[in-house]
């Protein structure tokens, strides 16, 4: 996976929207690599300055200079990480690489094989994740919060076309099924509910 | 559950302590049903949407109000259920009586409709836009939930509409 597609996920994970599974394989890929560090160092810088930010409504243009500050200052972040890590890149020895290469691969290896059975990585339905991993791209919060709430209506509605022919005609009938009723079963569906409702 | 006290109190006040008073205990029964039902539907959709405090005290007497309104024409559907099983067992039975309770009991069924419409515009308008959602996925979990009470009774059909059972009602 490409740097680019795991630089959304750092958005995600800062958002707290990216699921547990995606969250340790961003957290092994930001172990190995200083250039996705120091964009996610920028983005906490981002989100910092905006939650320190004054109250009161800004102007479009305060918008527009404040993105291009931190544009630079991610900019800055991450060619300063390039420049420190130069010098620890020229000490490393060849057998220091291999070495790097036996352990990232037995620790693959046990990963795999030790991690408990079952749990499995939760996956946003395309749908949804889809239209909110390319909105998540871009800066301006008012364009993006409009655009992903008329994705999800417009998935919402598709759900809704899809599931009324489940529904629909089993909310009909359901007064009347329970109208029919004879006094016994009746007695006995209030013994079940009884057990549904907390005291 | 953050409001599953409140909501009990809330049905307490608005619709337990009214309906079955002064009924026979059959009566008193089908009304705890109905009761039952309701307390259930506000308590799991409290929890399902994570509704506010705000949301909830604007909803609650809603959902009370139209609760109650339902219940008038669920013990009218009860009873046009019953005189129609009456009537189809009767051979006197006139075609025009039949004809009355039939049309009487959709009359029923389409007003309990349009207090089902009522309460859903009404809550759409209180909901975001995930809630709305949610409330969608809700109602497929509830009546979900709803045929495993009716399993464990020993009612459930598979569907409701199902092959019909011999009638036992008294």
């Amino acid at each position: 996976m490409s740097c680019d597609r795991r630089r959304r996920r750092i958005s995600d994970d800062l958002d707290g929207v990216l699921s547990p599974g995606r969250s340790k394989k961003l957290a092994a890929h930001l172990a190995l690599c200083l250039d996705c560090r120091a964009y996610r160092r920028g983005l906490e810088a981002l989100q910092a300055a905006v939650r320190s930010a004054p109250g009161p409504a800004r102007s479009p243009e305060d918008g527009a200079r404040a993105i291009g500050r931190l544009a630079a200052g991610i900019r800055e972040e991450s060619g300063r990480a390039k420049v420190r890590a130069l010098p620890v890149s020229r000490r490393i020895r060849p057998w220091a690489w291999a070495g790097a290469a036996s352990l990232l691969a037995a620790g693959t290896f046990l990963f795999l094989h030790l991690r408990p059975a079952g749990v499995t990585e939760a996956v946003l339905p395309d749908a949804f994740e889809d239209p909110w991993i390319s909105l998540a791209g871009r800066l301006d919060d008012a364009d993006v919060a409009r655009t992903f709430a008329a994705s999800l209506q417009s998935a919402l509605n598709e759900s809704l076309r899809e599931i009324q022919g489940e529904v629909v005609p089993f909310l009909d009938r359901q007064a009347l099924f329970l109208e029919d009723l004879s006094d016994e079963e009746v007695r006995l569906v209030n013994q079940e509910l009884a057990r549904e409702i907390p005291d | 559950m953050r409001f599953g006290k409140f909501v009990i109190l809330g049905l307490g006040f608005g619709l337990l302590v009214s309906p079955a008073a002064g009924q026979s205990a059959p009566l008193q029964e089908r009304a705890r049903m109905r009761e039952n039902l309701a307390t259930l539907r506000l308590l799991r959709m409290t929890k399902a949407l994570d509704l506010s405090e705000e949301q909830a005290a604007r909803i609650f007497p809603t959902f009370n109000r139209i609760e109650r309104d339902k219940l008038v024409n669920q013990k009218r559907l009860s009873a046009d259920i019953l005189a129609l099983r009456n009537f189809l067992r009767d051979p006197k039975a006139r075609d025009e009586d039949i004809a009355a309770r039939l049309k009487s009991l959709k009359d029923g069924q389409a007003a309990l409709k349009a207090k089902d419409a009522e309460w859903d515009d009404f809550l759409e308008a209180q909901l975001t836009t995930v809630q709305k959602a949610k409330y969608l996925l809700f109602q497929i979990e509830f009546y979900r939930g709803l045929a495993d009470v009716l399993d464990r009774a020993g009612l459930h059909r598979g569907e409701m509409g199902g092959a019909p059972r011999a009638p036992v009602r008294k």
